[in-house]
């Protein structure tokens, strides 16, 4: 055997350890669970809060401009 | 994401990201052995590994709505388990040395075929498993993430928080290391060195 075939067979024998199970029922358990708790989380909702600010601000400059408009006389 | 092209696994993601059960099932089939695998190796004891194993579940749940729509499935439960393991450790102090050979990990599996196939596979197993074991948890995650899980290097490294040369250099030691506690012979272990990662 070269030693390469040696490093390979090493790196292999690693690979290859046999999977380890985890407890059945527990994992259905736990599956049934997590499904339980992603049909009950609330869905993601568009976000509100960026429109409601800008919604604002531009009801706010619009008064500005008015009041200003206003003072002038132009209204 | 083995067996799931990149396109499948972010549609996957999307799906998490709406909440869809049905995407958590699929994640569950593709990965739940995987990180009991790597826990179990990590942890050397069963019953850690399945609590930090519904842990990582639990998690992804809590963030499924909040994955970044690029999210690799993979790494990023790995790199949770990994999390959960390493605070599991901190908080308990517990030391690798004395996990060593406690458990009985071994089962399952593909059956060898004869008493005798038996016997020798268990005990060959058992040696590697016992050598992996008590490798250093660094390198024992570093084996696990990548020559186990078939993690690229730089996924492993993204899942340890160290770079990607940084993963390299603990893998060559760890085979090292492994070959050392394997006994290995000297030109096969200066052989290991070279090993491309």
């Amino acid at each position: 055997m070269t030693p390469d075939d040696a490093a390979d067979l090493l790196l292999r024998s690693v690979d290859q350890l046999p999977p380890l199970h985890p407890d059945e029922r527990r994992s259905a358990q736990v599956r049934a669970r997590c499904r339980a708790q992603m049909r009950r989380a609330p869905k993601p909702q568009p976000r509100l809060g960026p429109v409601l600010f800008t919604s604002l601000c531009v009801i706010y400059v619009s008064a500005l401009v008015l009041d200003v408009l206003r003072l002038r006389g132009v209204l | 994401m083995n067996g799931m092209d990149r396109d499948s696994e972010l549609a996957l993601v999307g799906r998490l990201r709406a909440g869809d059960p049905d995407a958590f099932d699929v994640v569950h089939d593709c990965f739940n052995t995987r990180l009991f695998n790597f826990l179990a190796r990590l942890s050397r004891r069963r019953e850690v590994a399945e609590d930090l194993l519904e842990e990582t579940w639990l998690r992804l749940v809590a963030r499924a709505a909040h994955l970044q729509v690029d999210t690799r499935l993979g790494p990023w439960l790995f790199t949770v388990a990994r999390n959960l393991y390493v605070s599991y450790r901190r908080s308990r102090m517990l030391e690798d040395s004395h996990a060593v050979g406690l458990i009985g990990l071994w089962p399952s599996g593909s059956a060898p075929s004869s008493p005798f196939d038996l016997a020798v596979a268990s005990e060959a197993g058992r040696r590697i498993d016992a050598a992996m074991g008590a490798l250093p948890l660094a390198y024992r995650e570093a084996l696990l993430l990548v020559v186990v899980e078939g993690l690229r290097p730089a996924e492993a490294a993204s899942v340890c928080g160290i770079s990607p040369e940084a993963m390299r250099q603990r893998l060559s030691r760890a085979r090292v290391a492994l070959a050392a506690s394997l006994d290995v012979d000297e030109p096969a272990l200066a052989a290991l060195n070279e090993v491309p990662t």
